[in-house]
């Protein structure tokens, strides 16, 4: 009996470690839900649902998850498509205020898979193949959204590489 | 520029963008978290292969089930298209029904809509059968209903009712009709459930008509030149004025069908404008006559 109680919980995953990768990658992945949702509210509600997604699968990935965050982050993704898909007339309430016409205000207007590619290629400055695991798409595929994206912020920035205003 | 400066800006923009998450959020995922039992040993939660990176997550958002809530809308609108879709269609069947009951071909209403019980509403009532000589024209294009007035007496009717009579039906003399000019072009008769029928079909409109009961099948012809006896012990008059055959008529001219209550109906005479019919019947019963329109057709239906 005691026995079968201690394998139980050796095969039982911890909580702490998982909760102690999940805090490494709370950022980014707040971060990420807000740029593919652009509602505060709604990413926050979708991380913590990817979370808890993440840790029914976790037992079984534990011992075999060399990158966290980068399945995570596909978690995060996945869980914003739903989140869009079920709620697709939702009201953003994104709080920050960004100027009319600058760069931030373009990247704001890109479709969210470019903006997610974008973020996850500049921001978290991870490399094609993985943005390419976390969006579920092919590298050449993320490849051409960044390609596309700066030939699209390219004029926003003058000739010194200044934001124009 | 160079795609170091793209870069750092892209960075400086989502960094403007977007914010760090609020202290609340990993604390209610941790609260979460410990609230939930671990996952079960067998149980295939979340990603089995997800080996190597990311990899694995594909495998994991394949295998997701989309939410009760989302299926009970789905299952919802399928019962929702189901039951527009069969009352539609059989809302279309009974117009339908009704649209194939108003064919101007079909001179018998439906066993169901015998005039002994419940007239059916889709027929022409356009017969006035009483008294009176000053009636509407009964020539109407359409299969309009109107109500019939109940028939006046006739004094010189002589065979008294011996059966009673069903609502609609009198067994005194009736007419009715318009002054148009009635081309007669066929007449037939059949047998319905609780009445016999005979109809005489007009090119033009229905001319003005009677219709007489008497006591024998006895029917003088000709102008009173000779005196014809149809089958059965009583009979019909029905004499059309302003009305014609000649030239346009192709019916028969005698009809022995041997029905319970109609036993013969014969054209008696077709001259200077009136045209004579009588019915022989098995017996003194009431009738109602009445007219119909598109084609035009004055039908007598005789109680059995």
């Amino acid at each position: 009996m005691g026995e079968d109680r201690s394998k139980r919980e050796e095969l039982t995953p911890s909580r702490d470690a998982f909760m102690t990768h999940v805090d490494a990658v709370l950022d980014p992945a707040y971060r990420l839900a807000s740029v593919l949702l652009a509602d505060d509210t709604a990413a926050e509600e979708a991380v913590h649902r990817a979370t808890m997604r993440a840790w029914r699968g976790y037992r079984r990935v534990s011992g075999e998850v060399t990158n966290f965050r980068t399945w995570f982050l596909a978690i995060v993704v996945d869980q914003c498509r739903r989140e869009r898909w079920l709620h697709p007339f939702r009201r953003r309430s994104s709080q920050r205020l960004v100027r009319p016409g600058g760069l931030p205000d373009a990247i704001r207007r890109l479709p969210a898979g470019t903006r997610a590619a974008l973020f996850c290629f500049f921001f978290l400055d991870l490399p094609l193949d993985e943005v390419a695991h976390v969006l579920r798409v092919t590298p050449a595929r993320v490849r051409a959204r960044v390609y596309r994206a700066g030939e699209q912020l390219q004029p926003l920035l003058d000739e010194n590489g200044s934001p124009a205003t | 520029m160079s795609q170091r400066t793209l870069h750092e800006h892209v960075r400086r923009a989502f960094a403007a963008l977007t914010a760090p998450p609020s202290p609340q959020l990993a604390d209610r995922v941790r609260q979460s978290l410990w609230e939930r039992p671990a996952p079960a040993a067998g149980r295939p939660a979340e990603p089995a292969a997800t080996a190597a990176a990311g990899a694995g997550a594909a495998g994991l958002l394949a295998r997701a089930r989309p939410p009760a809530s989302l299926l009970a809308l789905i299952a919802g609108v399928l019962l929702v298209a189901l039951v527009a879709g069969l009352l539609l269609f059989s809302g279309a069947g009974r117009q339908l029904g009704r649209q194939v009951a108003r064919l101007p071909g079909l001179s018998a209403p439906s066993r169901g809509a015998a005039p002994g019980r419940s007239p059916t509403p889709t027929l022409a009532r356009t017969s006035t059968p009483s008294a009176s000589p000053s009636v509407s024209p009964s020539a109407s294009p359409s299969p309009t209903e109107q109500p019939t007035p109940a028939p006046t007496a006739t004094p010189a009717a002589p065979a008294p009712p011996p059966v009673a009579a069903l609502p609609g039906y009198s067994c005194d003399a009736q007419s009715g009709g318009g002054g148009a000019q009635g081309a007669m072009t066929t007449a037939r008769v059949g047998a319905q459930n609780g009445f016999d029928r005979f109809v005489i079909q007009f090119g033009g409109g229905v001319p003005r008509f009677e219709v007489q009961p008497q006591g024998s099948a006895a029917f003088v012809q000709n102008g009173g030149a000779t005196t014809v006896t149809l089958q059965g012990s009583s009979g019909l008059k029905v004499v059309l004025r302003n009305a014609s055959g000649a030239g346009t008529y192709g019916g028969p001219s005698d009809m022995q069908p041997g029905f319970s209550a109609l036993r013969e109906a014969r054209l008696l005479s077709d001259s200077q404008g009136v045209v004579e019919w009588g019915i022989g019947l098995s017996h003194a019963t009431c009738f109602h006559a009445w007219t119909l329109g598109s084609p035009s057709r004055l039908v007598i239906d005789v109680q059995q």
